[in-house]
């Protein structure tokens, strides 16, 4: 109760009774509500927003508090028969989600509170909110940073990470690094900027005390001696020289428990089952090579990653007490059934390379493609994706887009789906852009994804209307056109259709947004880290606010 | 780059000190010396890939606490879809409508233990299978409040089942409560999904068949009295797909008050032994 309400007022009250003239209040209000409307003919029903909730959303509203070099913040989180903590499940509490209070001296900053941060690409340690995946693992703590000169910032920070509205037991400190360094003329510069980060976790007593009790019940062959402390160190630096972009990342962990969902564990009545906890070292390799020269853009990527699973408790699961963040390794696609089968970030055993080629033809023509590749170390096949694209500007008035997808996604990995086999799609696209006036425009698109596996085939058709600058109405429908999956009380596949119907209303820095949707089971990703959730039937509205 | 000298020089500081942590040691297993007998209610099904994970679990607690533990099997509505090949169908009325009960859970396998929460844990349904002999052994270290005795009588020939439960509270306590009589089933062989493949001779084992009572429980008391004696008695006829050879009467009493479904004692025996 202190920490939740007290220690934030505490910060609050002297700032806001000394608000003198040059102190700046921002904010932000998000509002999503949604209506759920029982539909057993694509599977939304089971769920207790269907049975007898009805209603269910949640809300965040962020107020920001700047005066002479303080900052500080309050976020108030409230979730009602909320679906995002659970897709499978009701989740209702609210309460203060993050305050914060920073302070710049001169060279030298200071905050405590709810701390958002990052080490390289994340890869060792990253604290983020990410709202769509009920994911906020900010760190309750105090972070110190100090700039020693231009080329060099060090910040140490420590605490405990964040479980909703409550705190995990754990504790995490570490010391970062950041450089930058310049060499040669201006017009032929080179600029290095290294980093090195170092992440120290110490599980507490309650998590030891399970992990014990756990590990007790192992045979001898998979038993271990784990320890309260790992470490992880990670080294990273940025090479621009003109055109060229090379970032490379070496990140490692020292021997940490973790569960291995794919580990065989030999079992005390004989046989063996799958999934153990484990105590070994973790690394992931990272670079990212990009050239971009007038016309051209050319991206290559490649990561191999071990046993990085690295949590702040190992009994946790899911999306759950993550400290690390691995980046994904494909394109994050845009058009709905190009974006249905995303890869989700396998941190215990993946190898992954991705390549994207960019070329600008003319003013009207320009081409892309992408090429991503993944397979566990132990060479299982994961994702492939080949994708394809053209736009061509026809004039000022008209913008045609057309594209091809070709894909192979594991969905026995990447969705826990027990013996399906991997989903093969072929998806051409095309989007087309016309402008009847400087206000008025009408975008369509058309989209086939044709499988064998999983739903089926699927046909997707939109048209979004727009009338700038206040409003955008669309409709939209995906179609089951050849159905593989039997529904509800089904005995047959039958097809399907998925109908949506919207309207978005934009006033200054507000964005009103109504849709009855029908949404069909899928995955749902942000940057790498995925869930899969249930269908969706009923309506749906958001407001997004910032001032 | 004085400054970064020094940073590389405290990280070596702080590696050197983690290479001298000693691991903790794990102790040997000890049997605890408990009276209470723990309901461990498994929510499994024949598609869920992890389940035969979690049946291994409970083998290994019910091996290592032959008399402190009783294990139900629960096939509801979540991956229980009989395989195309399967021979039967686990999924009942009753076991629907409980698997509805205990809800929420993240996934399969999940257990109810006690029906107790478990702190740090997401819902009181926990679904890291090594923790549950932890839960269980925790919950044995919990005080004794009832015994639990279950009297039955088996007719083999008209397969007539008599079940009588002698709840003995040994506390006063005010609140409502409930009792469950579940019948499982060991011993059936069928397939069953293990990480993408199908083992087509797996034995499932306490297989929730039915139950005495409600789904939910029958209500049993509004108040608990020390020693004073409780009863509720039953009949049933097996049918005759079950094997009563393989069967088992398992019993329980819990609170039923607001949010707290907690279990006080749990009993089984065989129905033919």
């Amino acid at each position: 109760m202190l920490r939740q309400f007290v220690l934030p007022l505490l910060f609050f009250i002297p700032l806001i009774v000394s608000a003198q003239q040059g102190a700046v209040i921002s904010g932000a209000l998000q509002v999503n509500a949604n209506v759920f409307l029982k539909d057993s003919a694509i599977n939304a029903y089971l769920q207790p927003q269907y049975q007898h909730q009805f209603f269910g959303g949640e809300s965040w509203l962020n107020l920001n508090y700047s005066y002479q070099g303080f900052t500080a913040g309050l976020r108030y989180d409230m979730f009602l028969n909320s679906n995002l903590r659970d897709p499978n499940a009701s989740y209702t509490n609210q309460g203060v989600g993050r305050w914060f209070v920073k302070k710049t001296f001169d060279k030298f900053t200071a905050e405590v509170g709810y701390l958002y941060d990052q080490v390289g690409s994340g890869i060792i340690y990253r604290a983020y909110e990410q709202r769509p995946l009920f994911i906020d693992n900010a760190l309750l703590g105090a972070s110190l940073k100090y700039q020693f000169s231009d080329a060099l910032t060090v910040r140490a920070f420590g605490g405990q990470q964040k479980n909703a509205f409550d705190i995990y037991t754990g504790s995490v400190k570490g010391v970062v690094a950041d450089g930058f360094f310049s060499f040669g003329s201006e017009e032929n510069a080179v600029n290095l900027i290294p980093g090195i980060g170092f992440i120290h976790k110490t599980i507490s007593e309650e998590t030891m005390e399970k992990v014990v009790n756990g590990v007790k019940t192992y045979l001898d062959v998979d038993r271990f001696k784990p320890k309260y402390n790992s470490y992880a160190a990670t080294f990273y630096n940025t090479l621009n020289y003109k055109g060229f972009n090379w970032y490379v990342e070496a990140a490692l962990k020292s021997d940490d428990v973790f569960f291995n969902p794919r580990a065989e564990k030999q079992e005390f009545g004989g046989g063996t089952t799958f999934g153990k906890l484990e105590f070994k070292p973790g690394s992931v390799y990272y670079t990212s090579l990009s050239y971009s020269a007038g016309k051209l853009g050319i991206t290559l990527e490649a990561k191999r990653t071990k046993n990085f699973n690295f949590r702040i408790d190992p009994n946790l699961r899911l999306l759950r007490g993550l400290i690390s963040y691995i980046p994904p390794m494909n394109r994050q696609n845009t058009y709905r059934l190009t974006a249905r089968y995303s890869p989700a970030t396998q941190d215990i055993s993946e190898q992954a390379y991705q390549a994207d080629v960019r070329y600008k033809f003319s003013d009207k023509w320009s081409t892309l493609v992408n090429f991503s590749h993944i397979n566990t170390l132990e060479g299982e096949k994961l994702f492939r994706e080949f994708l394809t694209e053209v736009t061509y500007k026809a004039s000022t008035k008209m913008q045609v887009t057309g594209g091809l997808q070709l894909l192979n996604y594991n969905q026995e990995i990447y969705e826990q789906k027990p013996d399906v086999p991997i989903v093969e799609t072929v998806t051409p696209y095309v989007d087309v852009l016309y402008k009847f006036t400087r206000k008025k425009s009408l975008r369509t698109e058309v989209q086939y994804m044709k499988t064998d596996q999983d739903y089926g085939s699927w046909l997707f058709g939109l048209a979004e209307f727009g009338m700038a600058p206040n409003w955008i109405f669309e409709v939209s429908g995906m179609y089951n056109i050849v159905p593989k999956k039997i529904l509800g009380n089904d005995t047959e596949p039958k097809k399907v259709l998925y109908p949506s119907l919207g309207a978005v209303y934009v006033k200054g820095s507000n964005r009103y947004q109504l849709r009855y949707v029908k949404q069909v089971e899928g995955v749902v990703c942000s940057g790498g880290i995925c869930r899969l959730e249930p269908a969706f039937s009923g309506v749906r509205f958001s407001l997004n606010s910032t001032f | 780059m004085r400054a970064y000298n020094l940073i590389l020089l405290a990280l070596l500081a702080v590696v050197w000190t983690s290479c001298t942590e000693e691991g903790v040691m794990i102790p040997p297993f000890e049997e605890p010396d408990s009276k209470r007998v723990v309901l461990l209610e498994d929510l499994t099904g024949v598609q869920c890939p992890n389940c035969p994970k979690g049946a291994a679990a409970i083998e290994d607690i019910l091996t290592r606490l032959p008399n402190n533990v009783v294990a139900v099997g629960v096939h509801g509505n979540f991956l229980t879809k009989p395989l195309p090949e399967s021979k039967y169908d686990f999924r009942t009325q009753k076991s629907i409508a409980l698997e509805e009960f205990l809800k929420p859970f993240l996934g399969k396998p999940s257990a109810h233990i006690n029906r107790k929460y478990f702190q740090d844990e997401l819902y009181i349904a926990v679904d890291a299978t090594e923790l549950w002999q932890s839960y269980v052994e925790k919950e044995l270290k919990a005080q004794h409040v009832m015994d639990l005795a279950i009297e039955k009588t088996y007719n083999a020939a008209s397969r007539q089942l008599s079940v009588t439960v002698n709840a003995t509270p040994l506390i006063d306590e005010t609140g409502t409560y409930k009792i469950s009589v579940y019948l499982t089933e060991s011993g059936i062989v069928d397939l069953q999904e293990n990480q993408g493949t199908i083992i087509e001779d797996y034995e499932h084992n306490h297989v929730l068949r039915d139950m005495l009572t409600n789904a939910t429980g029958d209500d049993i008391a509004t108040s608990l009295v020390k020693n004073k004696l409780l009863t509720r008695t039953y009949a049933y006829t097996l049918p005759a797909t079950f094997n009563a050879s393989k069967m088992e009467i398992v019993a329980m009493v819990s609170r039923n008050t607001g949010d707290d479904k907690s279990v006080l004692q749990a009993a089984g025996v065989k129905v033919t032994e």
